[in-house]
């Protein structure tokens, strides 16, 4: 293994990216909504809706080939994508970090109303189906995309899809792997509408992140995938290089299972962990992609983080950009990740739509694209039970 | 496969393990109390939350082997604070048991949904209820890879604290599969083992030397497994799952002496799934106060995942 003060000679870049969402099949349809303010949220009419109440939703929309479970049918989808973006030949020699907060659970739960009715019958238990449980939308991409390395699930709630490419890099890091698949996917089922709806997380009508009147979030479905690999050895193969993952913070609020500490006092280690290890300090930063729930409680914790960190370099661009697809829980931290990406590369920054009224003091970006020369970004994502991660993005 | 071995080894400083005697015996798994209220943070949500926290196994199984590792590894529990210090669970069905409660709930339109069973449901809940009870704000996550998901969690314990990222990470797996999720494969039961993983340095405690991840379905990778065995020298194996197909993979019958040559040999430490990894590292560090020397711990998931510890 690779001695602590020389890691930084394997560095990891991203060399390809997919994504599944609401906006479409493809990260780009997501990335064209983004820029221009577009949400592809739409009123669910559903059971759930008539048992809880009106509620948006961003459906991902799947094509007839796509089969099973939707978490790993999307992560199939994206990992394709990246696959090909990356110029890797099938099956490439890499291993895959999924996130995921419920993905690959729908089947599973079928299986065990099946199970109780065969046991009512007298009749032999069902098996148990091989698209079912949380490893399971993993092995799927493995196996539909000929992956020869390990196969890992992670599972950090709504920072499922960050821990993820945290997780890959820091393998890429040390030396356990040189290529690895990493990303998140969640699919929308009565199950997760209905958790966040007696939670009361969910808003009955615009998703509106760091606004006054915010009062909620929207769920979408869909997944986010990157390519990451140990950079020279990217380089030898000319593959396009898109960005560079500078560095990963991890931590836990130890606070409360659903809401974060006030303050955002986990939040702010994560940050601190992510800068440390990217080795930038905060004036460096030149654009923040929040978390951005829309729920009073992650924005406020997340305001106070960002303010500690950025008092005395005013701070940069912030940007939310949840309400664009509804916040797809264990994908999102992967899918804006990629955004970061994009957000470097093209030196244009998405609005936060919803955001009309900003509370606070924060540079929100909002009403409409926002243009700068970014060379860093930090993506941010928090999940129940106080899972904080941030990965600092630079260019190549 | 492919392993890392880590030049500045991490010390294994305390074990925690809960399992059933039998692990043949359903009943004795699912039907033994464990009440353990003074492990339970206090109730933020009222007396409801406290009872859904109570009853749910999955949490309650990490806490209490969160603490006995604590405590085995003489670390105060009023002294385990901050930042630094992180949790890693691995899983294979996390509180599998509650998404079927919460389940049979969402399917009667009488039923009132509890929101405190349904963040339960989240395979993160056990590492967030042992950070919340021991104050440990640094790396969390939760690994759901299936039966190689312990010794995956112990592993990316020792990338944290070999890589700076923290100073202690309290690590392992957790199985509470209830009565039905303990058909749903190979048989499962539940049990919990984690282990303390340290930077710190201490005489007399094990280190975990290096690492290993590959797919077992192929025979080279169970053949490099076996290979790993000899060039780390081992002195014992602890083969977490039954591993005779393994065995037969290997091209070497049914002959374990041939595949892993050792002085002693472990063989099925138990059938908690996602916990048997790290209870095979608890084996091991046992072995080596009999046999001093070097352990490989395989835990091998029956999708052909295969996670190796060397722990010496």
């Amino acid at each position: 293994m690779t001695p602590p003060d020389a890691r930084r000679g394997r560095r990891v870049v991203v060399t390809g990216v997919g994504a599944v969402t609401a906006a479409g099949i493809g990260v780009e349809p997501w990335w064209r909504s983004a820029l221009e303010g577009r949400s592809h949220l739409t009123p669910e009419n559903g059971p759930i809706a008539a048992r809880f109440g009106p509620l948006s939703i961003g459906r991902a929309p799947l094509p007839a080939g796509a089969e099973g479970e939707r978490a790993g049918a999307a992560a199939i989808l994206a990992a394709r994508e990246a696959i090909r973006g990356a110029g890797l030949e099938e099956p490439p020699d890499a291993g895959l970090v999924l996130g995921t907060c419920l993905g690959g659970m729908q089947p599973a739960l079928g299986w065990i109303a099946a199970v109780a009715a065969a046991d009512a019958r007298g009749e032999a238990a069902p098996p148990f189906p091989p698209d079912a449980g949380l490893a399971a939308p993993a092995r799927r991409v493995a196996r539909a995309c000929g992956l020869l390395g390990p196969i890992l699930t992670l599972s950090t709630a709504c920072s499922s899809g960050a821990a993820a490419i945290a997780e890959a890099c820091a393998w890429i890091r040390d030396g356990g792997a040189d290529l690895m698949l990493a990303g998140g996917a969640e699919s929308l089922t009565p199950f997760v509408l209905s958790g966040f709806a007696i939670l009361q997380t969910l808003t009955p009508g615009l998703m509106r992140p760091f606004d006054r009147r915010r009062d909620g979030l929207a769920l979408g479905e869909g997944a986010a995938i990157v390519v990451l690999e140990e950079r020279e050895a990217a380089r030898r193969r000319h593959a396009p290089v898109l960005a560079e993952i500078l560095g990963a913070g991890t931590s836990a609020d130890a606070h409360h299972m659903t809401a974060p500490a006030p303050e955002g006092e986990g939040l702010g280690r994560a940050i601190d962990a992510a800068l440390a290890e990217a080795r930038l300090d905060a004036s460096s930063v030149g654009l923040v992609n929040a978390h951005g729930t829309g729920t009073v409680h992650n924005d406020r914790a997340e305001a106070a983080a960002l303010r500690r960190l950025f008092r005395r370099c005013g701070g940069p661009p912030i940007n939310a950009v949840k309400p664009v697809t509804g916040h797809t829980l264990g994908a999102s931290g992967a899918l804006e990740t990629i955004l970061c990406i994009r957000a470097i590369r093209s030196g244009l920054v998405p609005p936060t739509i919803g955001c009309e009224e900003p509370e606070g003091d924060l540079d929100i970006v909002r009403g409409g694209v926002r243009r700068g020369g970014m060379t860093t970004a930090l993506s941010l994502s928090c999940g129940f039970g106080g899972h904080n991660v941030v990965l600092a993005v630079g260019a190549p | 496969m492919r392993f890392v071995r880590f030049d500045a080894p991490p010390a294994l400083a305390g074990f925690g393990l809960v399992t059933v005697r039998d692990s043949g015996s359903l009943a004795l798994g699912i039907s033994g109390a464990i009440l353990r209220d003074d492990l339970l943070p206090p109730a933020r949500s009222g007396p409801e939350d406290a009872e859904v926290r109570r009853r749910d196994r999955y949490g309650m199984l990490a806490l209490i082997a969160a603490r006995e590792a604590l405590e085995q590894a003489g670390v105060g529990l009023d002294g385990v604070a901050g930042g630094r210090c992180g949790v890693i669970v691995g899983t294979t069905h996390a509180s599998a048991e509650r998404n079927g409660r919460y389940a049979r709930d969402l399917a009667d339109p009488e039923a009132t949904l509890s929101p405190s069973l349904f963040v339960r449901t989240t395979s993160g809940a056990a590492a967030a209820d042992i950070a919340f009870a021991f104050k440990m704000g640094g790396p969390g996550r939760t690994f759901a890879s299936g039966w190689t998901a312990g010794a995956e969690a112990i592993a990316a314990a020792a990338r944290s604290v070999v890589a700076g990222t923290a100073d202690l990470v309290l690590a392992g797996g957790v199985e509470a599969p209830g009565p039905i999720f303990a058909r749903s494969g190979p048989f499962i039961s539940e049990g919990a083992a984690m282990a303390v993983v340290t930077s710190r340095t201490a005489a007399g405690r094990r280190r975990l030397i290096a690492c290993g991840r590959g797919h077992g379905d192929d025979p080279t990778d169970l053949r490099a497994v076996a290979d790993a065995s000899r060039a780390f020298e081992c002195d014992t194996v602890v083969l977490a799952n039954d591993l005779e197909a393994d065995a037969r993979l290997a091209g070497s019958g049914d002959d374990l002496d041939a595949v892993f040559p050792a002085r002693a040999r472990w063989l099925r430490v138990g059938a908690q799934a996602g916990a048997l990894g790290a209870a095979g590292v608890v084996v091991g560090c046992a072995m080596g106060v009999e046999i001093p020397g070097r352990s490989l711990v395989v835990a091998r998931d029956p999708s052909g995942e295969v996670a190796a510890l060397v722990i010496g």
